[in-house]
């Protein structure tokens, strides 16, 4: 077994889960609130309907008019996601590089004097 | 009339030639990043000009690592990456990592970091241009037996934008700070 | 996905040690690790509404986890990331009998990488992602996980080697 391999099994090994601190969920319930997880009330669902019948009919008139618009700005925004994913790796890489050289040469220095 | 047309076309070359100037292409030998893609197991090649970086600056969310980066790009021209790794060592030479730093021997560039392993380790060069005292470039190299990185950063990288990136991307406290003091020495 | 304080109970039972673990292991500290826990799981109460299946919780927790332990970091005002600095802040904080056992060794290696590189390790190594899993729950590009992981498993191996040999003697 090479090292690389012999590295991806003890980081598997040796990264499994540790156990929370004892206690741990009985402190997160003493925080939680006292009202009930968050929901939606049933009247406020009954009011909501009607409005969003009509509210999808609205969208589907204005989808259907600005179709090549929307689709000009859908490739738009992949382009621009795709774009905005090069510069983040792009950034990584740079600061990345610029860490590995310099730690090296803060590594020589401090073997130099001690 | 001759005279003033030949006298016309010699100013727009210069001025053609001023403009060009201001916007440096990656200087990296092409044939060569050919080679060393073609040699490596994995290699990735990044080359952003301003116009991509403005592009892609539009499409930044709030997130503090996205925030950081629209800060890093507004003054920048260009960021040009290349990086390989591959399966073993002996895949490029010394002359191949003379023909890149080359690339960075005019009279504007400082090399602030040289360091020449003796012991097969590799080489690192960090290279800063400085115009008027002040960083308008950077590029950095960080040669490993079987890891190639090379990186040319075009545009006002000024020390307090370097240290912007201590803590994030991976640079640690006060190293980038370390770096910046000796580029504006 | 709703229910009662009981059921909510048993949800952070079941994933305490996942949410601890990540924030244990980005931070470095259990004290700030398990105030991170606790605030996921906080923020997981208000969220319950919008979390549709297993899947989602799952992946919601360690995705939450992730960013706020990483958060977390960016707020402290000494950083890790030197061998040198974080030996310096292990010995002020360590109140606990010194251990040595490997776990530990892994543990003090990913604290040397950069929060971002360890987010990615654990992803990959204790919760048996792939990177386009890993991708996913950190909004990042493939290409920049990828070279996250190769980075940190390089930076690893250098750290490793040495103790390394020494495990594989002792199997």
């Amino acid at each position: 077994m090479d090292e690389h391999e012999e590295l991806q099994r003890l980081l598997h090994r040796e990264l499994q889960a540790r156990e929370a601190p004892a206690g741990f969920s009985a402190r997160v319930m003493a925080r939680l609130p006292q009202a009930p997880p968050s929901a939606i009330p049933p009247a406020t669902q009954r009011f909501w309907l009607p409005a969003l019948r009509w509210t999808a009919a609205a969208l589907a008139l204005v989808g259907i008019a600005g179709a090549g618009y929307w689709e000009h700005q859908r490739r738009e925004r992949i382009a621009g996601e795709r774009a905005r994913g090069q510069v983040i790796l792009a950034l990584h890489i740079s600061a990345a590089t610029l860490h590995d050289v310099l730690h090296k040469v803060v590594k020589d220095t401090k073997g130099d004097t001690e | 009339m001759k005279r003033l047309s030949v006298l016309t076309v010699l100013l727009w070359f210069l001025v053609a030639l001023a403009a060009a100037a201001q916007s440096i292409t990656p200087p990296f030998p092409v044939t060569l990043e050919k080679e060393l893609a073609a040699r490596a197991s994995n290699y990735t090649e990044v080359s952003l000009d301003k116009k991509m970086l403005a592009f892609a600056g539009k499409f930044l969310s709030a997130d503090a690592d996205d925030v950081e980066a629209k800060q890093l790009l507004a003054t920048l021209n260009g960021i040009y990456v290349r990086e390989y790794q591959f399966d073993k060592p002996g895949q490029y030479t010394t002359v191949d990592l003379e023909h890149i730093r080359s690339q960075f021997n005019g009279s504007e560039w400082s090399p602030m970091v040289r360091e020449r392993s003796k012991k097969g380790e590799g080489d690192s060069d960090i290279y800063v241009r400085l115009v008027d005292g002040k960083m308008q470039g950077m590029f950095v190299l960080d040669a490993e037996p079987n890891d190639l990185s090379f990186v040319y950063i075009d545009g006002a990288l000024n020390p307090a934008e370097l240290s912007k990136l201590d803590g994030s991307f991976g640079i640690p406290k006060g190293v980038a700070k370390r770096a910046a003091k000796e580029g504006s020495k | 996905m709703q229910g009662s304080t009981l059921e909510f109970r048993e949800i952070v039972e079941a994933h305490q040690a996942r949410v601890y673990s990540i924030a244990y292991r980005i931070l470095g500290d259990r004290g700030t690790a398990e105030e991170v826990a606790q605030d996921v799981f906080l923020e997981l109460y208000r969220s319950m509404s919008g979390i549709a299946s297993d899947e989602h919780l799952t992946a919601w927790l360690r995705r939450v986890a992730v960013h706020r332990a990483t958060d977390a970091l960016r707020r402290r005002s000494r950083a890790m990331y030197g061998a040198a600095e974080f030996a310096d802040w292990m010995a002020k904080i360590s109140n606990e009998a010194a251990s040595f056992a490997l776990a530990s060794e892994v543990e003090r290696l990913l604290l040397t990488l950069p929060p971002t590189q360890r987010a990615v390790v654990l992803l990959r190594y204790q919760e048996d992602l792939a990177p386009p899993e890993i991708a996913e729950v950190l909004a990042m590009p493939l290409a920049t996980v990828k070279s996250h992981l190769q980075r940190a498993l390089k930076s690893l191996r250098v750290g490793a080697q040495d103790r390394l040999k020494e495990y594989t003697r002792r199997g």
